[in-house]
């Protein structure tokens, strides 16, 4: 089963790990991309993954896993391949959490 | 969980590899000290010449050593917007270009720089096909 991820930092980690359904709230990213809850298939391993993902280190800190049920829409452009958002708030029930902690 | 910006740009029939060697090839005008890493591997390669074309999907290009450097010391921050560009083909119809702002005064000419190149460079093959 393909596992999606949603790196975080430590307070945001902690407001959705604390939920019994983990709900990730859409906002509207930098760079004209839509508004939504973002995710990637990369996980931590992968080399150069903050850049990859156009985001700070201390965005790379901790990491929410979850199975994927090919819901989520690509993110227009070869980064799309490994980026994916929901337009709206996205919750993943217990059934689907695989796991989460530090990177 | 996502920053920067991308900009699709179509490869007008030439294929990913070449618009890709060509996005490259742009960039060094601009930035003539620009440092390459792979996306695949992080290898970093000294040198236009030294990077396996045939090979990568995608690319990073920094504008120069010091900017790889502090890349690789501090990831993205303030202190290093626009310095680097990160590259993807894996489609043969288009190539993404990604960066923190592409209307930063010094990031819009090299965008306008790949786009031009690329086309100028289909619209150079496409008679040479059409009389093949």
């Amino acid at each position: 089963m393909a596992q999606i991820y949603h790196y975080t930092n430590r307070s945001s980690f902690n407001v959705i790990h604390s939920q019994q359904t983990w709900t990730f709230l859409a906002s509207r990213p930098p760079g004209e991309h839509p508004m939504g809850a973002y995710f990637t298939n990369l996980d931590r391993d992968t080399p150069l993954l903050a850049r990859k993902l156009g985001i700070p280190r201390e965005k790379l800190e901790f990491v929410l896993c979850f199975a994927d049920v090919h819901d989520l829409r690509p993110l227009r452009g070869d980064r799309g391949r490994f980026i994916f958002y929901s337009p709206v708030d996205y919750g993943v029930e217990p059934a689907r959490q695989i796991g989460a902690g530090p990177t | 969980m996502l920053g920067r910006q991308d900009i699709v740009v179509q490869t007008h029939g030439l294929g990913r590899l070449p618009a890709l060697d060509i996005c490259a090839r742009a960039i060094l005008l601009h930035w003539r000290g620009a440092v390459f890493q792979s996306g695949a591997t992080a290898q970093v390669y000294v040198g236009y010449g030294a990077i396996p074309w045939g090979r990568e999907h995608e690319i990073f290009v920094y504008r120069d050593r010091d900017a790889l450097d502090n890349w690789e010391e501090f990831e993205a921050h303030a202190g290093n917007a626009n310095t680097m560009i990160y590259l993807l083909a894996y489609d043969e119809t288009q190539v993404t270009v990604v960066v923190d702002d592409a209307t930063a005064r010094e990031m819009a000419p090299l965008i306008l720089a790949m786009q031009w190149s690329i086309w100028n460079m289909s619209t150079q093959l496409y008679p040479l096909e059409k009389a093949a």
